[in-house]
């Protein structure tokens, strides 16, 4: 709904008034003074000049004021008989005609002009301002940069408070208690009211005209996207009259702006959306073959080993057995793998941080792993090193990082682990000595289900890494991969020492 | 105790993991009694005098927690709780509340035979009573409070024996950071743990070799801790 600019009637206030007496005076005088030189016509010409005056200064009443008097002063002053109102000459009738004439044609020329001339300035105002506005929401940002800043700016070019509210996705206004402009319940109501009939509110408006506030719905494509509340203010629109063509100018775009930067999000949540289908059937298409193979091998075994068949030797048995046991502490580390993604992705992680000592959880990995290590050398170089800590957490991420250096290593190759502090961090590294990162995945292998080019024929789902480096981040540390300078692989995990680390209490007293 | 044939009660729903049980524990001479629910479980262990309870904190019927309170609430028999990994608090629930000890599913049968002898032993009576405890490299006099390691004498501090004591005591069995505070300290707020920690690092340092790799004091990470029986 546009309104037109509402250029202002010439009213004739006392100022107006004054100035066409003065003019009209000013003539007689001057027409009194030079009357015994000149004709009655050129007097009467002096009229028509201050009545031209009159009109281009002060509007059309003004003028047909000047004129009236005009014709009053000539026909007194200068008319025969003089000073008197009377008229000897039926012909002086016509020149009072013809003054009167061009008073009210003068005064409407004048009064367009004028009308023009303000419209124009108008018009410049308000390309100026909306072009301001225009600039000042074109920098981007999301819905709440726009409100900040279409709010600013309104305020500064109307002079008046203003609020922007936004509507959420059931369509509810959200309050801003915080605002510079804080709403009552009730104007937030209103404010409510105004975005779902699509209709302007509150102060001056056919509803509630005497709210403090007015409110503009912002819509959109038929889409409400929230409400323009503009505050008592020097500039606020007059009681009775209608919002501003400048004020609805400024509204629109900053509707459009709002759509602009919903739409930008919805692509955006599009977008997270899809790289998470993505994610999804990747990770389910690798699960599936991961879970399938040793579930095949699993199968195979345990019907040769059940079938009615000619007796297999022992060691044939034993060999088939050992598989079903191999693969089904594959299948427990994928699952655990898999478990553990889940609950790191569907939230904050729970970390329950205590200080421990890192050769305590150290140990607990490497007692959990003995059976698998066998006769591996394992070099341990642990410097006391206490941290805060979730010990359950730490395990697991120990726990992947030395199945890894055991499935990419080859049999009876050594295995390292070492931990220290460094400044305000307390540092663990496991080492191995297989053919390492290929350079340039040293980051990339972190990423869930990806897997480093050397992985070859070994089996996993890309997830071990990822959830170390989870657990990692949700301590506040950080994890990396580097290679030894003399070959093999090192995972190097960092903790923040935070808080004072635990003394040996005096023996003897109660701890 | 059932004399040379220990009976076990089987309280676990899912019926393969209960026909494993059954194959592995009559393989090894023991008496096997089976339940599929809670309830079941209950009216057989009234019934039956079994020496040691295998339950599962999954079952379909009752909270494995209450039923671990409820047995206690009459029964001395030996409870092993049986449960899935990443469920710490489980764990330490059913331990605080007497349970004796548990499994963390999948287990191998070498682990389920180690934990029912300790139970087994601990039924009879045997355990916490014998004025000396041997284990490995260790010999622990608790009546004189001297401890040996590979026959040579070892200076612990009182908190580091009380600890060491209270694992002897319990040898094989884990100990939760709350029952071993209320051991040692008579109880402090689980939230010391801490200090347990700090002791039990000292006496590691004393006893272990390779401290990263203990062969004695072993870590329940999340849980609490158990001496090697």
């Amino acid at each position: 709904m546009a309104l037109p600019s509402q250029a202002l009637p010439a009213r004739l206030d006392s100022r107006r008034l004054l100035t066409a007496l003065g003019a009209v005076a000013l003539a007689t005088l001057t027409g009194l003074l030079i009357f015994r030189f000149l004709d009655l016509a050129d007097v009467a010409m002096l009229f028509v000049l201050c009545i031209t005056v009159v009109a281009t200064r002060c509007g059309r009443w003004a003028a047909v004021t000047a004129s009236v008097l005009s014709v009053a002063c000539l026909d007194y002053f200068f008319i025969p008989p003089r000073y008197t109102f009377a008229v000897q000459d039926i012909r002086h009738v016509g020149t009072f005609a013809v003054m009167l004439g061009v008073g009210w044609v003068v005064a409407d020329l004048a009064e367009r002009i004028r009308t023009q001339t303000r419209q124009a300035l108008d018009r410049e105002q308000r390309t100026n301002a909306l072009y301001r506005l225009g600039a000042a929401l074109g920098e981007g940002g999301d819905a709440e940069a726009i409100q900040a800043r279409a709010e600013a700016h309104i305020r500064q070019t109307l002079g008046t408070p203003a609020l922007v509210l936004l509507a959420d996705r059931n369509g509810q206004l959200r309050p801003r208690p915080e605002a510079e402009l804080a709403l009552q319940p009730d104007e937030l109501g209103l404010a409510q009211w105004s975005m779902d009939q699509r209709d302007p509110a509150g102060h001056g408006t056919a509803m509630v005209p005497g709210a403090r506030c007015l409110f503009l719905p912002l819509v959109a494509e038929e889409a409400p996207v929230g409400v323009l509340v503009l505050g008592p203010g020097p500039d606020a629109p007059r009681s009775g009259s209608r919002p501003g063509g400048l004020t609805l100018a400024l509204a629109s775009q900053v509707t459009l702006a709002l759509a602009r930067a919903r739409l930008a999000e919805e692509r955006a949540e599009a977008r997270r959306r899809a790289d998470h289908e993505q994610l999804r059937s990747t990770l389910l298409s690798s699960v599936s073959h991961d879970l399938r193979t040793p579930l095949g091998t699993i199968t195979g075994a345990t019907t040769s080993l059940l079938a009615p068949g000619p007796e297999a030797n022992p060691d044939d048995q034993r060999m088939l057995l050992l598989s079903i046991h191999q693969e089904s502490c594959r299948l427990e580390q994928l699952v655990n793998n898999l478990l553990d993604i889940t609950k790191l992705e569907s939230g904050p992680v729970q970390v329950k941080k205590e200080w421990v000592p890192l050769e305590e959880v150290v140990g607990a990995a490497v007692s959990r792993l003995e059976e698998r290590l066998g006769n591996r050398p394992l070099a341990l170089d642990l410097k006391e090193a206490w941290a805060p800590l979730d010990p359950v957490l730490l395990e697991q991420v120990l726990m992947n990082l030395l199945d890894n250096a055991l499935k990419f290593t080859p049999p009876g190759s050594a295995i390292r682990i070492a931990t220290g502090t460094w400044g305000d961090q307390a540092w663990l590294t496991v080492e191995d000595a297989g053919p390492g990162f290929v350079p340039g995945e040293e980051e990339t292998v972190f990423e869930k289900l990806r897997r480093g080019s050397r992985s070859g024929p070994v089996p996993g789902a890309g997830l071990g890494l990822a959830i170390c480096r989870s657990i990692a981040q949700a301590h506040g540390g950080a994890i990396m991969a580097s290679n030894r300078p003399q070959g093999g692989a090192c995972i190097t995990l960092t903790l923040p020492l935070e808080g004072t680390p635990p003394a040996l209490p005096q023996e003897g007293t109660p701890p | 105790m059932n004399a040379d044939h220990p009976v076990i009660l089987v309280i676990e729903d899912d019926a393969p993991l209960r026909r494993y049980l059954r194959a592995t524990l009559q393989a090894y001479g023991y008496g096997v009694q089976e339940a599929a629910t809670g309830a079941e479980g209950r009216d057989l262990l009234a019934r039956t005098d079994p020496d040691v309870v295998l339950l599962d904190l999954g079952l379909p019927d009752v909270d494995g927690l209450d039923l671990t309170q409820e047995f206690r609430g009459w029964s001395q028999v030996p409870i092993i709780v049986v449960s899935a990994r990443g469920k710490e608090e489980d764990k330490i629930g059913a331990l605080d509340l007497g349970a004796d000890d548990y499994l963390t599913k999948p287990f191998g049968s070498g682990e389920l035979l180690a934990r029912i002898r300790v139970a087994l032993r601990r039924g009879a009576g045997a355990a916490g009573t014998e004025p000396v405890v041997e284990t490995g490299p260790l010999k622990v006099d608790l009546a004189n409070r001297e401890v040996y390691l590979d026959g040579v004498p070892v200076h612990l501090s009182p908190n580091e024996y009380g600890l060491l004591a209270a694992l002897v005591r319990n040898a094989g069995k884990v100990l939760t950071h709350q029952q071993l505070l209320q051991e040692v300290w008579g109880g402090l707020p689980a939230a010391q743990s801490t200090y347990l920690r700090v002791y039990m690092a000292s006496l590691r340092k004393k006893l272990e070799p390779d401290p990263g790799r203990p062969r004695l004091l072993l870590t329940e990470p999340g849980v609490g801790y158990r001496l090697k029986a």
